[in-house]
């Protein structure tokens, strides 16, 4: 920039000061809440992707085998269960059998009653008062609607768990009300589930909840230095897209107001900037003919713009970091989240 | 000095040209006015000379080099004016949003004389003009003769080889007139610098060496 430039530009900060001034408020304001916005949106997502997982109760990790026929040891369960960064984790076992004389393999799972309420509340069984049956912790076993349809069961009923030789008998002792309309599954206690079925000592996998104020990608990092190495560290991560699709419309609206304010603040500045060039439509000509070529004469407007734009940006930019962070903003996640789960449900 | 030849201006859609194969010259040192009547095309053709027209056809040559005006792409007529030319107008168009100093600064910058001659050179033409404390002014708080020195100031600080100046006294009362159309003329000559007024007074036409007079026929 030379020096006709810097005269030019300050010649139009003084002789324009109000219209120079409300132009940089404008971009100083579009910026800021594009920005604020911005940042409100991706800590509001990574919030509310953090709610809808506790809602859900989908688990943040899952530490499982890496072969698919291996099991998780119990030692490996206990020592992430001391993690100070883990609030709780929920052992799982998952198993094979059949039905009576049914040829279909259906899934048992075993769990922890106390901490499925958490994490898997899917599978929460609800006891059947007429049942005859022992409840969970007696050798309950549970079974998903569609099942009980399927075998035209009902809570009560005496049933055969077969896997390979072997019977084992039960009762069914209530459904899982939880479970989708395909689901064929039948949920057990899990230390009966491990001991009718094994592994001993060991689990198909372990469902775990971190602390609020946990790293997910740290305490990852951190576990999987000293994970034993036939285990692996499943996150959430894919999660995050169906959280991400069930929250488009919150994010494409804030999107549109960013833009809105932004294009807003762009058309301030153009419409002042178009008003002070026509305004000097004559000053203009005059440099035109004391030698001041076409080119150099719009690189003086565009300059002018960006006098205006740059510190109008800059200070907009700082604006929106001060007013991005909010206290509230967990709050509206989780608000958000309830909404939208309720209304999924309905 | 400035030599056109040849110099002919059609305006778009007129049937017949403003102007045909006009050919002059003014040497260097010389004060030329260029009279008619209104609306014969004496501002084109200054317009033509000065490259901010283009003629139907012809040739328009300032100073030494022999750089043909007509030719040049609009950059390079540009150039060649903040170089070559200085400006007069009847209005004063002196930029009422730079200085004294700045508005004479301009040429200055445009043609690219070092910037540690500047204040030599400003500070010795607002003496010349009679302006030596105006500098830091601002255009408002001047009047108009005060204005039209300023602009001879400025058109000659670059030291052009030609001036071109349009009704240069048209807005002054006729003493004022008198003063600014002397500083004019001397200041042209002592620089040994060429000069095109266009006028309607015969008084102002009287004081310059040769009398110009645009027809529609032609030159006389």
């Amino acid at each position: 920039m030379n020096r006709l430039s810097w005269w030019l530009i300050l010649a139009q900060f003084r002789t324009r000061r109000a219209a120079t001034l409300l132009s940089m408020l404008a971009i100083a304001l579009g910026v800021a809440l594009g920005y604020a916005i911005h940042l409100i949106n991706d800590a509001a997502l990574a919030d509310f992707s953090r709610a809808m997982q506790t809602v859900q109760g989908n688990p943040d990790a899952v530490l499982a085998a890496r072969d698919s026929a291996g099991s998780v040891p119990l030692a490996s369960i206990n020592e992430i269960a001391r993690d100070p960064a883990v609030l709780l984790i929920a052992a799982v076992i998952e198993s094979r059998v059949r039905l009576d004389s049914s040829p279909t393999p259906l899934r048992l799972i075993g769990i922890d009653v106390f901490s499925a309420a958490a994490l898997m509340p899917r599978l929460l069984p609800r006891h059947d008062g007429q049942a005859a049956a022992a409840h969970i912790l007696a050798g309950g076993v549970y079974a998903s609607p569609a099942l009980l349809e399927k075998f035209g069961l009902h809570p009560g009923s005496a049933v055969t768990l077969r896997r390979g030789d072997q019977d084992w008998h039960a009762i069914i002792a209530g459904d899982l009300p939880a479970t989708g309309p395909d689901d064929l599954l039948l949920v057990a206690d899990i230390a009966w589930v491990q001991e009718h079925f094994g592994p001993a000592n060991a689990v198909s996998e372990g469902r775990i909840r971190l602390g609020p104020d946990t790293d997910p990608a740290a305490w990852r990092t951190a576990l999987e230095q000293r994970l034993p190495s036939g285990l692996l560290l499943r996150m959430a991560d894919d999660d995050g897209v169906r959280v991400s699709n069930l929250s488009r419309a919150y994010r494409v609206n804030l999107n549109v107001l960013a833009l809105v304010a932004l294009l807003t603040g762009a058309f301030l500045v153009f419409a002042t900037q178009l008003s002070a060039v026509a305004q000097r439509s004559t000053q203009f000509a005059l440099l035109g003919v004391l030698g001041l070529s076409p080119r150099m004469r719009l690189l003086q407007v565009l300059l002018e713009g960006l006098a205006i734009g740059v510190p109008g940006a800059l200070l907009g930019l700082a604006l929106g970091y001060l007013a991005g962070p909010s206290p509230s903003r967990n709050s509206w996640a989780a608000i958000l989240a309830v909404a939208i789960c309720r209304a999924a449900h309905r | 000095m400035l030599t056109v030849t040849d110099l002919s201006k059609r305006h778009a859609g007129a049937s017949r040209p403003l102007f045909e194969a006009l050919e002059f010259a003014v040497a260097a040192g010389e004060v030329v006015a260029l009279v008619g009547e209104s609306g014969v095309g004496k501002s084109t053709l200054l317009n033509c000379i000065a490259g901010l027209e283009t003629p139907e056809r012809g040739a328009v040559r300032i100073g030494p080099q022999a750089l043909d005006m007509v030719r040049l792409d609009e950059a390079a007529r540009a150039a060649l004016r903040a170089r070559r030319i200085g400006f007069v107008f009847q209005a004063f168009h002196v930029l009422p949003t730079l200085t004294v100093s700045q508005n004479l600064g301009v040429p200055l910058l445009l043609c690219g004389v070092p910037r540690g001659e500047h204040p030599q050179r400003i500070r010795s033409l607002l003496d010349r003009v009679g302006l030596a404390d105006f500098g830091p002014r601002w255009p408002a708080s001047l009047s108009g003769g005060e204005l039209q020195r300023v602009a001879i100031a400025r058109a000659l600080v670059h030291r052009p080889a030609l001036v071109l100046a349009d009704e240069p006294t048209g807005n002054l009362d006729p003493r004022t007139a008198g003063e600014v159309l002397s500083l004019l003329l001397e200041s042209v000559r002592e620089r040994d610098t060429s000069a095109l007024i266009v006028t309607h007074s015969q008084y102002v036409a009287q004081c310059c060496d040769r009398i110009l007079t645009l027809t529609p026929a032609g030159l006389q």
